[in-house]
Formats: C-alpha cells, sequence, structure tokens
C-alpha cells in the first residue's frame, strides 16, 4: 500500500506533484503552528524599528518594531484562509451551476454560459476591485469578491465535461432504470468531474493567491493590524529607497511561494490524471 | 539539435549586449535642467485651475502662484497686507467694506482687471456653488463696483477675520475667459498674479512662465516647471538624481530622513498649520460618557506617535489650535499630563465601570489613502497604546474617503481619524467648524455645547485681539474637559531642494511662493 | 473574403451583448455604493449643497431612468463627469490608455520573444534537464507576484545599481512628445526627439520587462506544446529522414507551432490588463490601471464606472481581432 502511494512519484508529474506538496504543506503548518514557531505576537512592538534580519528577528522588523517573521507566519492563516474559502465559495457554485446548466441545456444554459463567459473575459482583478471597493474593505469581502471572479472557471470546465458525459451509454443506462435527474447527477456524473475539479481547484487556488495578494497591495483586504502578506509589501513600497529590503523581499517571496506550490500541485495531477501526453 | 539553440543562445546574448549598451548610452543622456529654469516636483494633484471648485492645499498653491486676490499674505509671516487693492475702508458696524484697487492692472494675455472683474469673479463663485463657495456665501451678503477701481462688500455679519479671507482664491480675480456659469477645471487664463500657464498636462507636468503684465515685482525665476509624481519615493529619486531642483509637497517621513545629509540636497523644516486628531461620538455609547473619553485621552502618548509613525516629521499638538498661533494653549497637557497617563485612564475606566475583566470597546476608524500611507500605521498604534491600559479592546476598521466623510457625517462611527487644513490663519478656523454645534455636524461627534457655541459666537465678531484670546482660552478649556475630539499631532513642513536653490520662503500659511525662488 | 467580412461582422455584433452583461454588472455594483457625491464634495459641504449635485449627476432619478441614460451614454461614448475634476470620463480615459497600450505592446512582445525560446529550447530537449528547468520556468513565473518582482527589480536595478529610473514614464527634464499616438516611444520617433525616444524605452524597461516576465510562462507552455506535437508528426520525420538540416526543421515546426499562440493572446489579454494595473502601480506608470486605483481611492464612482466599462469594451473588441486574425492565418477555420 505505501509503495503504491509513494509510486504516484514517480510517475510523470510526480516530481512536481511532490515539490508542490511540500510547499504547501510547509507553509500551511507555519501558520496553523505559528504560535509555537515564534514568542512573539504579529501586532506589537517587539523591538526598535527597521532591524536588518538577524538571528533574533530572523525576518528583521518593520517601522512599528513588529517581528517580521512571527507577522509572515501569523500573515499565512489570513491568505490561506481567504483563498481556501474563496475557491471553495466559487468550486462550489461554479460546480453547481456547470453541472444544472450542461444537464438541464436549452435556454438556462445557454443564458447561465453567455453571462459566465462574460464574466470570464473580463480582467478578474479589476473586479476583484471594483467589488471590493464597492462592498468595503474587509475579510469576508475579499473572499465574496475573489469568490465570484472565479465562479466562470469551475463553471465552464464542469459544463463542458457535463455535456460530454451526458452522452455516455452509462448516463442513459440509468436513466433507463428510472434514475430522476438530480440523482443522474449527483450520483453518476459528479464523480466523474472530481479529478479534474481537483485539477481546476489547485491551479485556481494559485490564481487566487495572487488575486487575494494583489487586492491586499492595493489595500483591499483586511484592516491592520492584521498580518497579511501583500499589505506588507505595500507597505514595503517606501523603503525601496531606504534600502529595507527584508520588508519586501519576505512577504513577496511567500505570496510567490504559495501560489507555486499550487500551480506545481496542477501541474503534477495534470500529468498524472491526464494520460494524453504519454505518447 | 545543439546547434540550433546555441545559435538561438547566441542570439540572445547579441541582442542582450545590444540592450545592454543602448541602456548605457541612455544613462549617458541624463542631462541637468536649464539655468534660468526650477523644476519643482510633487505628488500632490492639481484639481481644477479654477478658484470656483479647487478646494485642495495643493491646487491652492498653484492658484495663488497665477493669481492674487484683494489682499495676500506677507511671504514668512502670517501678515495680510494688501494685494491687488491699494487701501480699504470699513465701515463702523463691520458690515461695509471698501476696496482702491490697484491702476493698471492686467490679466496675462494684457486684458485689463477691473473691479467689475473682481465683482464677476466673486459672483461666479456664489453662483456656480463649488465645494469652497462657502467661504464667501457664508459671510458675503452683496458686492458691488462703485466705479472700475472701487469693490464695496455687505457683509451678513461682522467677520473680524475678513481680509485673511479675501486671501483665499475664491475671491481672486479670473479672466473672462472662465465659463461664467460652470467649473471650468483645465481653464488656463488664470488671473493677476506674478505667473501665467505655459503648458499644462494634467498628472504630468505644469509649466508656468512670468506674467509679462504683472503690476508687482518680477519673479526672480522665468520659468517654472512643476512635475507631478505617483509616489515619495519616485520624488526623492528625481531630486536625488538631479531631474529636478526642488522636492516638495509630500515627502514621506522615511525619505525626508534618507535625504537628510546627503551632500548637495538640503531640506528646510518649517511649523506648518495641519493637525491631525480624533474624534469621539458623544451621542454613542459607550463614548458618550465623558469619563470614557477623557479616559481615552489620557491613555494617548503622542511623543510616541510622532516618533514611532512619522519619525519625527510631526509634534505633539495638545489643543485644536495650533502651536505657535496666538491663544494657542496646551490645554491637554494640563489636564492630562505630557506622556501616557496610564494611571488616570485606569482610574477613569474604573469609575466608567470597566476593569479588565470587563473590557471597554472601541471601534476605531481610519481612512487608508487620504492622509497619507502612514494611516494604518496610526490607527495600530492608537490601538497599542489604549489597549496598554489593559481595560481597553480596539477593533481597527476604515472605509475609502469617499464613504468615510459619508458615514462620519452621519454619526457612524465612534472613533475616528481626521485631519485638518485651515481655510484661513485664524484660531476661528480652528475651532467653530469642528465646536460650534451649528457647524460642526460633518464631524460627527454630535457634540453640542451652548456655552461654547456663545463663546466662539463673540469670538467671531469682535475686533479686540486680547478679546478674542481670553474667549479662544475659554473654549479650549471646555474642549479639554469634554473632550469631543482628541488633537493629536502637527505637521511640520518639508522641502528638499538642491543647495544651490536660494529664496525658499515658507511660513504656517504653507503657501509656496515659486516667483520668490532663484538659482544662487 | 466576402465570407470573412461577414465572419467578422457577425462576430462583432455577437460582442455587444457581452458588453452589455459587463456593464450592466458594473452599473449595478456601483449603484450598490454609498452616496458618490457625498465623496466629491469631502467634509465642510453643507447638505443643500449636496441634494443640489445630485440634482445635477441625475442621481435623483428613479433606478431604472438611470440606467437607460447610462446605457445610451455608454453607446455614443458619453461615460458622464468625473466627481473629483468635473471633466468628461472618456477623455480621462483617453489620456491615460496610451500609456497602458504602450506597456502591454512591449510586455507582450518581450513575453513572446521570451515564450518562443524557451519554449522551444524546452521541446528541442524534450524529457532533458532544459525541458524539466523550462516547465518550471513556466510554473514560476506563473505564480510570480507582480508587485513582488517589479519591487525588486526597482531595488537592485533602480536604487542599487541605479541603471533604470524606478518609475515614471519620462523624466522631469525631457518634455513629452508632441500628441500624435499618445505612446511616446512612437511619437518621439515621428518627430526626431531622440532625446525623449532613449529616455521613454529606459523607463519601459522595468515595467516591461516585469510584465513581459510574468506572462512568458503561458508562452513558454504552449510553444512548447505545439513544437513537441509538431516534431513527431510524419512529415517532420520525413523531413528528417531526407537529411534536412535541423535548424530548417525546427524553424519549419516553430511557424507551426506559433499558430495557437494567437488563440492564447486572446485569452491572454485579460490577464495582461489585470497585470498591468499592479504593474503601473508599483512602477507609478501613469496609465489606466493606475488611475483606476487612483478612482476607486477617491470613491470617484463615475470615473470607475467609465473606466471599467471601457475596458470591458476593449476586452471585447481584441476578441473579435484576434479571432480575425485566427481565422484569417489558419485556413482550417470555417465561418
Amino acid at each position: 500500500m505505501k509503495s503504491r502511494i509513494l509510486g504516484v512519484f514517480k510517475m510523470r508529474g510526480g516530481g512536481f506533484l511532490a515539490a508542490g506538496l511540500i510547499i504547501v504543506i510547509t507553509i500551511i503548518l507555519l501558520s496553523l503552528l505559528a504560535d509555537v514557531i515564534t514568542p512573539y505576537s504579529p501586532i506589537k512592538r517587539v523591538g526598535d524599528s527597521f532591524i536588518p534580519p538577524s538571528w533574533e528577528h530572523p525576518f528583521g522588523t518593520n517601522k512599528l518594531g513588529m517581528d517580521m517573521f512571527a507577522r509572515i507566519v501569523y500573515g499565512g492563516r489570513t491568505v490561506l484562509s481567504v483563498v481556501i474559502l474563496a475557491t471553495i465559495l466559487s468550486m462550489s457554485i461554479g460546480t453547481a451551476l456547470g453541472l444544472i446548466s450542461g444537464y438541464v441545456g436549452g435556454k438556462l444554459d445557454r443564458g447561465l454560459s453567455f453571462i459566465m463567459d462574460s464574466i470570464y473575459v473580463f480582467p478578474s482583478l479589476i473586479l476583484a476591485i471594483a467589488i471590493t471597493a464597492v462592498l468595503g474593505p474587509n475579510i469576508i469581502n475579499a473572499i465574496i469578491a475573489i469568490g465570484i471572479i472565479y465562479i466562470p472557471t469551475y463553471f465552464r470546465m464542469v459544463r463542458g465535461q457535463t455535456l460530454q458525459i451526458k452522452a455516455s451509454l452509462f448516463i442513459e443506462a440509468a436513466r433507463s432504470i428510472g434514475a430522476d435527474s438530480l440523482r443522474i447527477m449527483v450520483k453518476y456524473i459528479l464523480p466523474n468531474l472530481l479529478p479534474t475539479i481537483l485539477v481546476v481547484f489547485s491551479m485556481n487556488a494559485a490564481d487566487a493567491i495572487l488575486t487575494e495578494a494583489g487586492l491586499a497591495f492595493l489595500g483591499y483586504s483586511v484592516p491592520p493590524p492584521t498580518p497579511d502578506w501583500g499589505f506588507e509589501l505595500q507597505v514595503g513600497v517606501n523603503y525601496i529607497l531606504s534600502g529595507y529590503w527584508w520588508l519586501i523581499f519576505f512577504p513577496g517571496l511567500m505570496v510567490t511561494l504559495l501560489a507555486m506550490g499550487f500551480a506545481l500541485i496542477g501541474e503534477g495531477l495534470t500529468d498524472i490524471l491526464n494520460p494524453r501526453e504519454v505518447t | 539539435m545543439k546547434g540550433i539553440s546555441r545559435i538561438t543562445i547566441i542570439g540572445i546574448i547579441i541582442v542582450i549586449l545590444i540592450i545592454a549598451g543602448v541602456a548605457y548610452y541612455m544613462m549617458l543622456q541624463t542631462q541637468a535642467p536649464a539655468k534660468e529654469v526650477i523644476v519643482i516636483g510633487v505628488t500632490d494633484k492639481v484639481t481644477d485651475i479654477d478658484p470656483a471648485n479647487a478646494y485642495d492645499f495643493y491646487t491652492w498653491e498653484v492658484l495663488n502662484n497665477i493669481m492674487e486676490g484683494l489682499t495676500k499674505y506677507k511671504p514668512g509671516t502670517t501678515e495680510i497686507t494688501m494685494g491687488i487693492a491699494e487701501s480699504y475702508t470699513v465701515s463702523d458696524d463691520g458690515l461695509t467694506w471698501t476696496f482702491k484697487l490697484r491702476k493698471n492692472l492686467k490679466f496675462a494675455d494684457g486684458t485689463p482687471c477691473k473691479a467689475q472683474d473682481v465683482v464677476r469673479s466673486i459672483k461666479r463663485v456664489m453662483e456656480i456653488q463649488g465645494d469652497p463657495s462657502w467661504l464667501v456665501t457664508s459671510f458675503v451678503d452683496d458686492v458691488v463696483a462703485l466705479d472700475d477701481y472701487t469693490v464695496q462688500f455687505k457683509l451678513k455679519h461682522a467677520v473680524s477675520y475678513f481680509l485673511a479671507l479675501l486671501a483665499t482664491p475664491p475671491y481672486f480675480p479670473v479672466h473672462p475667459n472662465y465659463k461664467p456659469h460652470e467649473i471650468d477645471s483645465d481653464q488656463t487664463a488664470g488671473g493677476v498674479g506674478p505667473y501665467m500657464i505655459k503648458e499644462w498636462k494634467r498628472n504630468e507636468l505644469l509649466v508656468l512662465e512670468e506674467n509679462p503684465n504683472y503690476y508687482g515685482e518680477k519673479p526672480k525665476t522665468k520659468r517654472i516647471v512643476i512635475k507631478f509624481y505617483q509616489s515619495s519615493s519616485a520624488l526623492r529619486l528625481a531630486l536625488e538624481s538631479g531631474e529636478i531642483d526642488i522636492a516638495w509637497r509630500t515627502l514621506s517621513p522615511q525619505d525626508i530622513e534618507g535625504l537628510r545629509g546627503k551632500k548637495g540636497i538640503s531640506v528646510l523644516e518649517v511649523p506648518g498649520a495641519a493637525i491631525r486628531y480624533i474624534i469621539l461620538n458623544t451621542q454613542m455609547d459607550p463614548t458618550s460618557s465623558k469619563l470614557v473619553r477623557q479616559a481615552l485621552a489620557a491613555a494617548i502618548d503622542r511623543k510616541d506617535i510622532c516618533k514611532r509613525v512619522y519619525l519625527d516629521t510631526w509634534v505633539p499638538l495638545y489643543s485644536l489650535i495650533p502651536n505657535g498661533m496666538w491663544s494657542h494653549e496646551d490645554v491637554f497637557k494640563k489636564k492630562y499630563g505630557e506622556g501616557p497617563n496610564l494611571d488616570l485612564a485606569k482610574s477613569l475606566l474604573k469609575q466608567a465601570g470597566y476593569s479588565e475583566s470587563n473590557k471597554l470597546h472601541i471601534e476605531l476608524w481610519y481612512t487608508p489613502t487620504h492622509y497619507g500611507d502612514t494611516e494604518a500605521d496610526l490607527a495600530t498604534v492608537l490601538k497599542e497604546q489604549w489597549e496598554a491600559t489593559g481595560m481597553i479592546e480596539v477593533t481597527i476598521k476604515s472605509e475609502e474617503w469617499g464613504a468615510y466623510v459619508d458615514d462620519a457625517r452621519k454619526g457612524v462611527f465612534m472613533a475616528s481619524l481626521f485631519g485638518w487644513y485651515p481655510d484661513y490663519i485664524d484660531p476661528d478656523d480652528y475651532t467653530t467648524p469642528f465646536l460650534d454645534s451649528r457647524a460642526n455636524s460633518w464631524t460627527g461627534s454630535g457634540y453640542s455645547n451652548d456655552e461654547v457655541d456663545s463663546l466662539l459666537d463673540q469670538a467671531s465678531t469682535s475686533t479686540d485681539i486680547n478679546t478674542r484670546t481670553n474667549l479662544y482660552k475659554q473654549v479650549q478649556t471646555i474642549l479639554a474637559d469634554d473632550v469631543p475630539i482628541i488633537p493629536l499631532i502637527q505637521g511640520k513642513l518639508f522641502i528638499a531642494y538642491k543647495s544651490d536653490i536660494k529664496g525658499i520662503v515658507l511660513d504656517p500659511v504653507m503657501l509656496f511662493r515659486y516667483y520668490l525662488v532663484y538659482r544662487g | 473574403m466576402g465570407k470573412l467580412a461577414n465572419y467578422l461582422v457577425v462576430r462583432s455584433l455577437l460582442a455587444i451583448p457581452t458588453i452589455l452583461v459587463l456593464v450592466t454588472l458594473v452599473f449595478i455594483l456601483m449603484r450598490l455604493t454609498g452616496d458618490p457625491i457625498a465623496a466629491m464634495v469631502g467634509m465642510k459641504a453643507p447638505p443643500e449643497v449636496i441634494a443640489e449635485l445630485r440634482h445635477k449627476a441625475g442621481l435623483d432619478l428613479p433606478i431604472h431612468e438611470q440606467y437607460i441614460r447610462y446605457i445610451t451614454g455608454v453607446f455614443t461614448g458619453d461615460l458622464g463627469k468625473t466627481l473629483l475634476y468635473d471633466r468628461p470620463v472618456i477623455k480621462d480615459i483617453l489620456d491615460h490608455f496610451p500609456a497602458t497600450l504602450e506597456l502591454t505592446i512591449y510586455s507582450f512582445i518581450i513575453s513572446v520573444l521570451i515564450g518562443v525560446f524557451t519554449g522551444t529550447v524546452a521541446a528541442i530537449n524534450q524529457g532533458k534537464f532544459e525541458d524539466v528547468l523550462m516547465r518550471f520556468y513556466g510554473i514560476f513565473t506563473y505564480a510570480i507576484f507582480i508587485p513582488w518582482f517589479g519591487l525588486l527589480l526597482q531595488m537592485v536595478f533602480g536604487n542599487w545599481l541605479g541603471i533604470i529610473p524606478i518609475g515614471g514614464r519620462l523624466s522631469a527634464y525631457i518634455s513629452p512628445p508632441p500628441f500624435i499616438t499618445g505612446l511616446y516611444t512612437i511619437d518621439s520617433l515621428l518627430t526626431g526627439r531622440l532625446d525623449a525616444f532613449f529616455d521613454a524605452l529606459r523607463h519601459l524597461i522595468g515595467p516591461s520587462f516585469t510584465l513581459g516576465i510574468v506572462l512568458s510562462g503561458s508562452y513558454t507552455r504552449i510553444v512548447r506544446a505545439n513544437l513537441v506535437d509538431i516534431l513527431s508528426q510524419d512529415f517532420i520525420t520525413a523531413a528528417r529522414a531526407r537529411g534536412l538540416r535541423d535548424s530548417l526543421v525546427i524553424k519549419h515546426a516553430l511557424k507551426n507551432a506559433l499558430i495557437p499562440v494567437i488563440t492564447l493572446m486572446g485569452l491572454e489579454f485579460a490577464i495582461l490588463l489585470t497585470g498591468a494595473v499592479l504593474t503601473e502601480t508599483t512602477f507609478s506608470w501613469n496609465g489606466l490601471g493606475s488611475y483606476l486605483v487612483d478612482m476607486i481611492r477617491n470613491s470617484d464612482y463615475i470615473a470607475v464606472q467609465g473606466t471599467v466599462v471601457f475596458f470591458a469594451i476593449f476586452v471585447s473588441i481584441i476578441s473579435v481581432i484576434v479571432d480575425a486574425l485566427y481565422a484569417i492565418i489558419d485556413p482550417r477555420i470555417r465561418y
């Protein structure tokens, strides 16, 4: 059993998957265990302002004398919770709508597809900014905004697959034994969609992280002093000329690393679940 | 296969080398600005080049360089002198003011400027009802031209600081080209000032050139170029690289610090008239309790705020009337002490019924960009200071400026951070708008005190400075006891410039006169 | 050719409902917000003035009338007047748009160049170390957080080495070239202003490489995938068997592999604009993206609404153009 699980990583794309999982799991663990890892509070002054990285403060301190390492590990909680809740939101709504739209077809399908396509082609960050600017910048609204803009991503994929599966023989069979629509959708179609949803989820999580960070960078995420990577970077902008590189380098690195972790998982999963490229 | 990638790689390397070469060549191209031109960099924006609607600090400064009113401030002081008017008389009841204009006043293109133009311009402001129109409409009942050189004002009530009001842009005569009935944001015809607008590219640059028809002294520098930057860092770098001669509003605290002591660059520091404060809602639980408000005032450490948030580019302020202005008194220092008075704060909180286990919950609001990028830090430090009492728990919230102002007016905020730039240099502008219950609805504090209202009424109509000083002192004492507002800090002004630039005169009026600067 | 023209007309008409959906969405979003007038007048204005201004802006009309006015405006090119400066929004947009266009064009060129290069290297070394490296490059650039990358460039090349400006489009002492297209590099060449040309180019380095590198990953992937596909096809094998030189083979294959890149261009465009917002903010680039952010900060909802609508129309137009290009270039498409 053990060897079979490890075998996944030996497959094509397994390396990417493994690397991605290591990154993501490490960051999740860091955030969850923040209280254990760092003795400092992320929102209290712990020393002088602008101390460069040292053993005492591995990522230095910021203007108000807060420990940057503490802010970054605690900040992971903010980022992860926004991103995970937002992607779950878009995944569930997108999947449900895509499934219904693809299965029911007709006018409903055309209408929904049309609206979804329109949103899909629109620059996502701009839409997210517009939504949070209107609703007000806070964590719930950031989740809603990011959740909304990625619904079409799931919708398009699920709808397409549903159309394919709907036409297949075993759905015909299920219908012939008298299964109702809801049952067919949930019992027969949905399970077949899961692998693809998983891939889209991990690629989408990477997008969502970048969007969340972008929102925070522009000042539309959590209010201070709650730590959030994108916001740290916005603060850091002021210190380019002062040379306080640690205020910029670490928060941005974390955003990029986490996004890359999810993108690697997505890439690996695509290889593993999609044997098309084996030839 | 290998051959290909090698060729491609060589190709790429060549391209990179060419780019590097061109980049190097371009670097050598950096040139210094010409002699008879002085380039000023700012991060502020010019909104409307129309005194009927402009109501922000920087635009007012530009207007003051291309226009002039009947009166003006004497550079370097807060003293009022005559501008385009030669002399004036005022009736005994203080309601009728008559001004004699200078002869031969001309706009930049040679069009004469007469009393009728002054009247037309002021009436235009009254009709358009733009943002700053209240500076006219609240005081002036009517204005008429008695002849080509005589302007007469009839006031609604006596105003002791009317001459200071006349020095504000809504009273400036503008060229007849300005659209008569509507706001004309990009109009470059200007008024009767030392400079005229030569070129105007919104948010990019503004070129001013000596007005050949100006009645007064010629500007020391023929041409002034104002460059608009989007960030303080860009502004600072432009000064360091020699792109600009003067870095003006607004350098961030850390960039001022970085520029100090740089070779060839001087930094000038002047007291400013901008103030920051916390508005407390006297109608909302729990800040409706005077004890709570006093406790919040007592727990504040202004020096710590200045040091950590503003790197000492602001100074502590213990009253609404700024340091250095007549009638100012450190009332908060007297009542609550200089630093954080945690013992007092704790005992006040206990009296109000709070304790370590039953904490006072405060919602503190700020707006993220309007007051610069230090707002989040300011809110964070205030939270830290209040929570140091062990009996307060602070939640920080923010809103964009538009919603912020709107919600403040509606009285939605419990505690909110605001700031004030003066419209005219008089203690009245630092008291009436905040404390007079007929004028302070925008603050959302819901504060109303009949005694304060009547004291302020007396102060604004009296013409005797001793009487007025005394009245403002009484008002400040009541302020420190009632605490609808906690004054925090007062801004200093900073200007960084190349050391060969001379003639920079800055004063609490905070208007930079471009016509006085020159290259030494 | 008649068929193609027909196709283009139909395709363009199809874009209208898309625009309508987006425009309506924006309208609804903007009506959900607070009072835009309060934002404009700031804290010192009396209530009567506010009421008067609301009336002037038509904000006291019933919602459906506002909607009709707004839609008519959009289709007649009237996007209202900004609350902040009282200028026509469309004028502001056209002032800022060339900067964005210039940035996106240069970024696009850089991303395609890098993408084709890395993708080709990966494809011809399929399965080897270079391939894995390039795939990794693709994933890494996909995940780069633009402000981070841009700020690092500014810090290293702008501040430490001092070889690129840290922001803006032009140095202060260079007066902008006369307005022809609004793209500084083009206008300066057209008017023979070499100083402005080089200065503009120097300012373009930071932002266009930031955006270009971030977007190049997608091209790496698609070029690699296509090239691998084509290289394994029979005609290539045959060509090789006949002893055709490798370099020629690759050149031939690359030509075919680039066709799908056009499709990607269309899809990438929305991402390009999203990236432009962040890049412009990071590099103080006075384009439409930073204008939008600025207007949101100033709560100028009329300007925000207009800008978002403009983006929507622009994206739709680009997708029409891309479809047309594709139809012209790829003979397999039936229209």
